[in-house]
């Protein structure tokens, strides 16, 4: 669809479900940069009603015909919703369709919030004490988020795992996208899906996972952090799960877990705010897994570009991803 | 191994066809960037035809040399393997090899350990083939850096 095109559909879409509006106009619908897994745009947005002239500044994020992971906007929408008195910063959510009528895939509207979340700038040399004060943002948020009753929260997740099941039904989810998306054969992730499954821990607690949570996915501005975007990964499950993810190599600057602190520094952040304590063997076997779900993302990636169901280019590098990937697992686990 | 060559020779072709050429602001460039398309589509043929191509060729050359000095024969030639059948036969072994690793389990120690340290060994072989056949060459000043996804 042309960008054209998707204006006067994303147009007719708001007019019809802003019946109070008048007035109604959207401008600068502009592809952005960001994000291999949904195809995001922003836009602003201007009506008047009874209260006045209002103009807002949106990010459309619209499902594509093939990503690197298979998601549904209504759990990320929900899960967004739910967390708004949270305390930790999400965007509102200003539509949700989950059907192609209006826009050809299904697709959320939200507030874009203020701040970047660009690493050069976040890295850059004279940015060390914000930076410092970001990542305490960062660890607050992520310890906020596990500690949190979801219980009392209205989520849309069809699974309630126990302390005991959060861990293989992770495993079985990934594992079920790995048949799904493979190829070909890839005996070593059946190897390391063995290892999981023997090695698997009992979770510290269930809680309310992102499911992605690094740097890329949070804004900030200054030295604090405006918001935390792209939960369409979120899930309930082991803490420890997420914590994996975020010690992820690719993401390290250095040494620096996400660029921030050293290991125990930021583990030591966490335990303080959070009040989970982050059993060392547990962590290293979240941090295997991160690595073999991590590949299973790129295995997804892989097929999205051999079955052409994306122009995105970056896709068909994939693949190169692989091996390092793999090669991460192998050397906590001794390969 | 996917995706295969061809597989990304196409995609690279059907990125300059659809989204590259389209927009270059002039017929120049568009000239120049359609001889980049016509060299990724020869680069195709040969990675699909040479090996097939120089082994017919082999065997030719070497019966019509020994028809030429008389010979009876002449020496075989070494058989060609196209790339596609020994991709075929690997995955055929790899999925041998993961149903082995799936009930593994099952065998008693210490049997379970030195087949758990073969598959190990193997892996890690493999593993290290792969790395190599990922890690990009530097061609002039470019950058081998894979992008932060």
């Amino acid at each position: 669809m042309s960008t054209t095109d998707l204006d006067a559909r994303l147009r007719d879409y708001v007019t019809a479900h802003m019946p109070d509006a008048a007035d109604l106009a959207i401008g600068d619908l502009t592809r952005m940069p960001e994000g291999w897994s949904r195809e995001c745009f922003s836009f602003q947005m201007s009506w008047k009603d009874a209260e006045g002239t209002h103009e807002k500044d949106l990010i459309l994020r619209k499902d594509p015909a093939g990503s690197l992971v298979y998601t549904d906007r209504m759990i990320e929408a929900t899960v967004i919703r739910a967390l708004t008195d949270s305390g930790i910063p999400v965007p509102k959510v200003w539509f949700l369709e989950t059907g192609d009528d209006a826009l050809g895939s299904p697709f959320m509207v939200m507030e874009k919030l203020q701040g970047t979340s660009s690493p050069t700038v976040l890295y850059a040399p004279d940015n060390t004490d914000n930076r410092k004060n970001v990542g305490r943002d960062f660890v607050r948020h992520l310890a906020a988020l596990h500690s949190l009753d979801w219980s009392a929260l209205e989520l849309p997740f069809d699974e309630i795992p126990t302390v005991e099941t959060a861990g293989p039904l992770s495993l079985r989810r990934w594992e079920q996208t790995l048949a799904e998306q493979q190829l070909e054969p890839y005996p070593f992730l059946v190897y390391v899906g063995e290892w999981l499954r023997r090695n698997m821990p009992v979770a510290p607690r269930v809680s309310l996972l992102h499911g992605d949570y690094r740097t890329g996915n949070f804004l900030f501005e200054g030295d604090h952090i405006t918001g935390v975007v792209d939960w369409e990964l979120s899930v309930l499950g082991d803490p420890l799960e997420d914590l994996g993810w975020v010690f992820k190599t690719l993401w390290r600057l250095g040494e620096e877990i996400c660029g921030f602190f050293d290991r125990e520094e930021f583990i030591a952040l966490y335990e303080e705010h959070s009040g989970i304590r982050v059993d060392r063997d547990a962590l290293a076997f979240w941090e295997v897994f991160a690595e073999f779900k991590h590949s299973i993302i790129g295995i997804t990636g892989t097929r999205t570009a051999v079955d052409r169901l994306t122009e995105e280019i970056n896709f068909s590098i994939a693949h190169l991803y692989l091996p390092p990937l793999f090669d991460a697992q192998a050397k906590i686990i001794g390969i | 191994m996917r995706p295969t060559t061809l597989e990304l020779l196409e995609t690279m072709d059907h990125v300059l066809e659809t989204q590259i050429i389209p927009k270059l602001p002039d017929e120049h460039s568009k000239a120049r960037m359609s001889v980049i398309s016509q060299i990724v589509r020869t680069v195709h043929n040969r990675v699909r035809l040479e090996g097939l191509t120089l082994a017919t060729d082999n065997a030719d050359l070497a019966a019509v040399i020994a028809e030429l000095r008389g010979e009876g024969g002449g020496a075989a030639e070494a058989a060609y393997i196209p790339v596609e059948d020994l991709a075929e036969r690997n995955n055929q072994l790899k999925e041998e090899l993961a149903e082995i690793m799936r009930t593994l389990d099952d065998r008693d120690d210490p049997q379970r350990t030195t087949a758990d340290a073969t598959i190990r060994a193997y892996l890690r072989r493999e593993l290290d083939r792969e790395l190599e056949l990922c890690s990009l060459p530097t061609f002039g000043s470019t950058s081998a850096d894979l992008p932060l996804v």
